[in-house]
Order: C-alpha cells, then structure tokens, then sequence
C-alpha cells in the first residue's frame, strides 16, 4: 500500500514541477517578447530621431550657408546696416585699455 | 510470480520507453528554456522593412567648423498591400485624418482591391511617417530610399564631388571615401542606414570658401573673365581652406558637371601661369648660391638665344640687382639667372616643387603639368618665367607655399593636418635663409612693385603678379591673357598662401589695363581683407596709432 501512495506521491510532484515550469518558461517567453518588442521599437525610435537629427542638421547647414546669409543681409542692409569687419577694428586688449584711458583722459579734460 | 525471460524482455523496453521519452521532453524543455532566454535584441521591430536595412549609407561630410557639406536624406514612400487590409473603412478613416490630402473616395477604392502592392503616396516626411506608422493600419508599410544632399552647394561642388544613382561616389571627395573603405563597409552590410558613421571632416572653411568664390564671382562679372581660380592654402600644413573655380556645378544637379566649362581648373586644368613662375627661378638661383639678392644682371639688351629674342615688358634697359629683376618682374633677367642655375639643377629644384608629375591629394581628379620633352637653353630661359610648361594652378600654390613657409613641401590635403604631421610628411626644398629672402622679395613686390593694388591694411600682403599671353593657335595671342597672383599673409610669418587666377579678363571699366596687377592683384586684396579676420590672423600696424585714432573716434 505504502508502495504505491509513495509512487502517487512522486506522480504529483513530477506533474507539479512540470506544470510549474511549464508555466515558468511560458511566462519567462513572453516578458521576453515584450522585451523584444518593446526593444525594436525603441531601436526604429532612435533610428527615426538620428534621421531627424540629420535632416536638422542638413537644414540648418542650407539656412546657415554664407550664401544665403549675404543674400539676406544684402537684402535688408537698410535695417541691419552691417559692414564687414575691418583690420582696425581688431585690437588687442591691452591696446583697448589704453585707448579707452585716452578718451577718458580727453573727456575729463 | 516466477521471473521468465519473456518478463525481463518486457521491462527492458519499458525501460527503453521512458528514456526515450524523457530524453525527447528534455531536449523539448530545453529548447524552450533557452529559447526564453535568448536576448531580445535579435528580434527586429516589427516596423521595420527589410529594405531599410540593404540600403547604403554614406557619412557625412563636414567643414571643418562642422558644417554639413553632404548628407544622407530619406524619404519614405508609403505603400499598402490591400489584400491584407482587414477593415477598409477604419484604414481610410484613419489614413484622412493624417493625411487630409487624400480623396477618401479613391483611397477607399485603392484599398479595397484585390491587389499585393499599390504606392499611396511617394516621398512622405519623417513626421508623417511616423504619425501613420503610430495608426497600426496593417497592411501599409514604407519603402525608403537615400538621396545624397549638398547643403553647400555650388560652393563646394568641385571639392566634395558627387554620387551616382546607386549613391556610390564618383567625383570629388565622395568617390576618395569609397575608395577608402566605405564600400568593402557597404557590402559586408556594415554600413547601413540608421547607424551613425562618423562624418569626415575637411580642411574646408565654408565662409572661407564662400568669400573667396563671392569675391572671384565679382571679378569674372568685373573684368568680363572666362573663368576664375582661388586657392587658399594653409602656408604651415599645406592644407586646403580653399579652392574654388568658377564656373563651377551644384553637386544636387549632378548633371552640371559634365559640361566642360565647369570644371574644376584649379587642380585639372593647367595654365603657362607666367610670371609667377619667376619666384621658383629666384628661389632656386638663391639656394643654389649662383646668385645674391644684390648681385647685378645685365637688362639692357633683349637676351637672344638661338633665334629667340626674350624682352620684358616693363623694359627698363639698365643693368638691375636680383631684387630689381623681381620687383620689375623683368624676363630677361629671370632668363640669365635661370641659365647660371642651369638645365639639370633647373628640373632637380622643379621636380622637388612638385612640378614634373602629377599633384598628388585626396581628390581623385588632377591633371599632369605640361613639361617639355627636350630642355634646350631656350626652354631653360622661358620655363623661368612661366612660359613652355604648364602646370595646374594647385601646383603654383603649393610650390609657392613651399618656397614662403621656411622651404618645405608636402602634398596639399582636404584633410586635417597638423604641423606636428606636416614635419613627418614634408621634404626640404630650400633652405630658411633663402625663404626667408623670398619672403622679402615679395613684401618689396607689394611695397613697391606690381603687387601694390593687392595691399590690405594691417594684413601685410606680399605677392607677385603673372600676366601670361594665351597661345592661340600655336602663337602668343597679346589681347588674351591668363593673369596670376600668388600671395601669402601675413609676410613675415606667412600662415596662408593664396592664388588668383583669372582667364581672360578686360580692362574693368574706367581703367586701361588688364595685366594682373589690375585685376588679379585687388581681386585678392578683396579676398584677404574678408578672409583675414574668418582665419583668426591678428592684423598688425607698423606705426600701431592707425587703431587708437580710429578707436578715438567711434
């Protein structure tokens, strides 16, 4: 009798842990699909965004080119009054102190 | 119970049966186990086509302040494949609403075909296509294909080149960085869509680049010129910031190119640069130690060889120093001094200039210098001054680098060099000492001699001019010229050479001239005095008041 409640016994226990990891592993699947999903749309997220980033870029170099900015500047030069910048007007900062006392000297006088 | 041997055979199988069977669930329960753990990164996205993955892709290319000079640009095409669209109505109720320029009549009649494959709309935006993919409609998808983009347009066409249909490279630049790899990249697949590849970056200064072309653009309408070169170079590293030849193509219209005006002369065309020529046969004179600075030659006849007679133009029939026969740029005197170098030292110091052979750099385009089969004394006498050989404009500027930069040379480079690398890379081709003379030669051409127009205040110009008559029909042609004018900055430590070139120019209006001093010399005044402050060069006065009364004033 104990003989065979004994082997009842492992019969259960075998189908439990069968059961178990049956259900283990189908679990374990699918969080790893969702993962994998989850995964690939972020790499087509990011492979979009890299696009937009370069179509930015690509933009930004078309609406930053001198070409375009000279055309603009020549175009509205009424307002903006811009000139192109000249040797003299680039000095040195010991030289600008100098200057500046100078004038100061010159106003005070 | 008796054990029979029918018995024992009995249990065996059994025995046999359960091992069998547990080893096939084992191998079942593994498979699934590691099946569950496999990473996920091996399952794609369900978004993404196959085709997006074949698709090449190019790096960018960049100046070198990080301007995007080419890029890759997709555009999505959507299609559907309306067999396979479950719910008709929902899919054109939903595809409106994202795309309101759909006539949901026809678009419901598309979509309820019995076809495989139908294009809805050919060339959508990023945003779109996001917007329909975030709908979830199955049974639409998006093909994509790469258009290569210039933002620089036709200011960089000759240097960056252009692609095929197939975007492979096949002008300029982009066909060097196929040939460096990229397409070995392409067909191992490692190269594809979406993953960054790093950008190549250029020597190239857009605005640089831009100023130089604005400023030839303005000459060649100015003094009605053919064409027009500009080459600036990094006097220290040979690197180009520079280069532009007009006319020149848009690389977005790549069809431009094969029309022969627009190509690139300054590296494929080659020119009897005249006078400019005169500062190698100087510098090679004052190495060779045949001649000093103030060492006398005789001007006062026309020199003649054979039955060639060699005159100057500005004549000034006296004896003149080495420094005179510069500044009055006289042919005779070049000449004499060429044939005290002599014919053998003569093509040793112009094949070190890089002269004899092709220039070698990044691009794949560049043409062989004409050089004379035979070198009697009279080619010894007119090569000195730029006359019998022809070289592309790219060769004068490097030689002329070389001669102004401490006497060294090295191929000139699209990309970043530094001086550390160009000491590596760089041969000697004259000592200091005579650089260093050239250099004075050229700061007194542009003190007192035909470089006075190229003058830029505080920038320190110095230069030589070069008026060559064209050769029309196998004789000089005098009313068409090709004038030059090679400069460098600032002159007592010169950190940039550059070249003018200009193809046939008139006199501009109000003026009677069109040798280079008129035209060449304030072409490249113009360009120094935009470019100077883009190339952080400090400017310097001599007498250093001209800033403070200026300051004073504002």
């Amino acid at each position: 009798m104990s003989a065979r409640k004994a082997r009842i016994a492992v019969a259960l226990t075998c189908a439990v842990v069968a059961v178990g990891t049956g259900a283990g592993v189908f679990i374990l699947k699918k969080d790893a699909e969702r993962d994998a999903k989850a995964i690939g749309e972020l790499n087509r997220k990011i492979a979009a965004e890299r696009q937009r980033i370069s179509e930015l870029r690509a933009e930004w170099s078309a609406l930053d080119h001198p070409v375009r900015l000279q055309d603009l500047v020549e175009r509205h030069a009424d307002v903006l009054d811009l000139a192109p910048i000249g040797a003299e007007q680039i000095v040195t900062a010991g030289r600008l102190v100098t200057a500046v006392r100078a004038k100061r000297e010159e106003v005070s006088e | 119970m008796t054990d029979t041997p029918h018995d024992d055979g009995a249990r065996g199988r059994i025995i046999l049966i359960i091992l069998v069977c547990v080893a096939i669930y084992g191998v079942l329960g593994t498979r699934l186990v590691t099946l569950g753990l496999t990473p996920a990164a091996a399952v794609a996205g369900p978004a993404a086509s196959p085709l997006d993955e074949i698709q090449a892709a190019r790096p960018d290319i960049i100046d070198r302040n990080g301007e995007v000079l080419a890029t890759d640009l997709v555009r999505a095409s959507l299609y559907a494949e309306p067999r396979n669209i479950l719910d008709v109505d929902e899919a054109v109720e939903k595809l409106t609403t994202v795309l309101p320029e759909f006539d949901p009549r026809s678009l419901r009649r598309d979509l309820s075909s019995d076809r495989g494959f139908t294009w809805l709309k050919r060339e959508i935006s990023a945003a779109q296509r996001e917007r329909v993919h975030d709908l979830g409609i199955p049974g639409l998808g998006f093909l994509s294909e790469t258009r290569r983009f210039y933002p620089g347009g036709s200011s960089v066409g000759h240097i960056v080149g252009h692609v095929n249909i197939d975007n492979a490279g096949i002008a300029g630049l982009e066909k060097t960085i196929d040939g460096q790899g990229l397409k070995a990249l392409q067909s191992l697949g490692l190269a594809r869509k979406g993953q960054s590849m790093a950008p190549v970056e250029l020597t190239i200064d857009l605005r640089v680049q831009h100023a130089v072309r604005d400023e030839l653009l303005r000459a060649k309408e100015r003094y009605q010129a053919k064409a027009a070169v500009g080459i600036v170079l990094n006097a220290k590293t040979m690197e180009v910031v520079a280069m532009s030849s007009l006319p020149d193509y848009d690389p977005n219209q790549p069809a431009q190119s094969l029309d022969e005006k627009r190509m690139n002369r300054a590296m494929t065309g080659v020119f009897e640069l005249g006078s400019i020529m005169k500062t190698f046969t100087l510098a090679m004179a004052l190495d060779s130690g045949v001649a000093n600075l103030n060492d006398r030659v005789d001007a006062r006849t026309p020199l003649v060889i054979g039955k060639h007679k060699i005159s100057d133009f500005h004549a000034k029939n006296r004896i003149l120093t080495v420094q005179e026969v510069f500044k009055y740029s006289s042919n005779i005197g070049t000449a004499r001094l060429a044939m005290l170098v002599g014919q053998e030292r003569q093509r040793a110091y112009l094949k070190r200039l890089g002269m004899m052979a092709k220039m070698p750099s990044e691009l794949p385009e560049g043409a062989r210098p004409l050089v004379p089969q035979r070198w009697p004394k009279i080619t010894v006498a007119t090569v000195s001054f730029g006359h019998g050989m022809s070289v592309t404009p790219m060769h004068a500027a490097v030689a002329g680098a070389a001669v102004l930069n401490g006497g060294t040379i090295a191929p000139p480079t699209f990309y970043p060099r530094s001086e550390a690398e160009m000491a590596n890379v760089a041969t000697r081709v004259i000592s200091p000492r005579v650089s260093g003379m050239v250099r004075d030669l050229f700061k007194l051409n542009a003190a007192e001699g035909s470089g006075r127009r190229a003058r830029v205040p505080g920038y320190r110009v110095g230069g030589k001019t070069g008026t060559a008559e064209k050769v029309v029909r196998g004789v000089y042609a005098d009313d068409k010229r090709l004038n030059s004018f090679l400069a460098a900055f600032p002159m007592d430590d010169p950190q940039f050479v550059t070249l003018v070139v200009i193809d046939e120019p008139q006199p501009a209006e109000g003026e009677q001239y069109a040798t280079a001093g008129w035209n060449a010399a304030p072409t490249t005044a113009n360009i120094i005095s935009r470019i100077a402050p883009m190339l952080s060069v400090r400017p310097h006065f001599d007498d250093g008041v001209g800033q403070l009364a200026d300051l004073g004033t504002r």
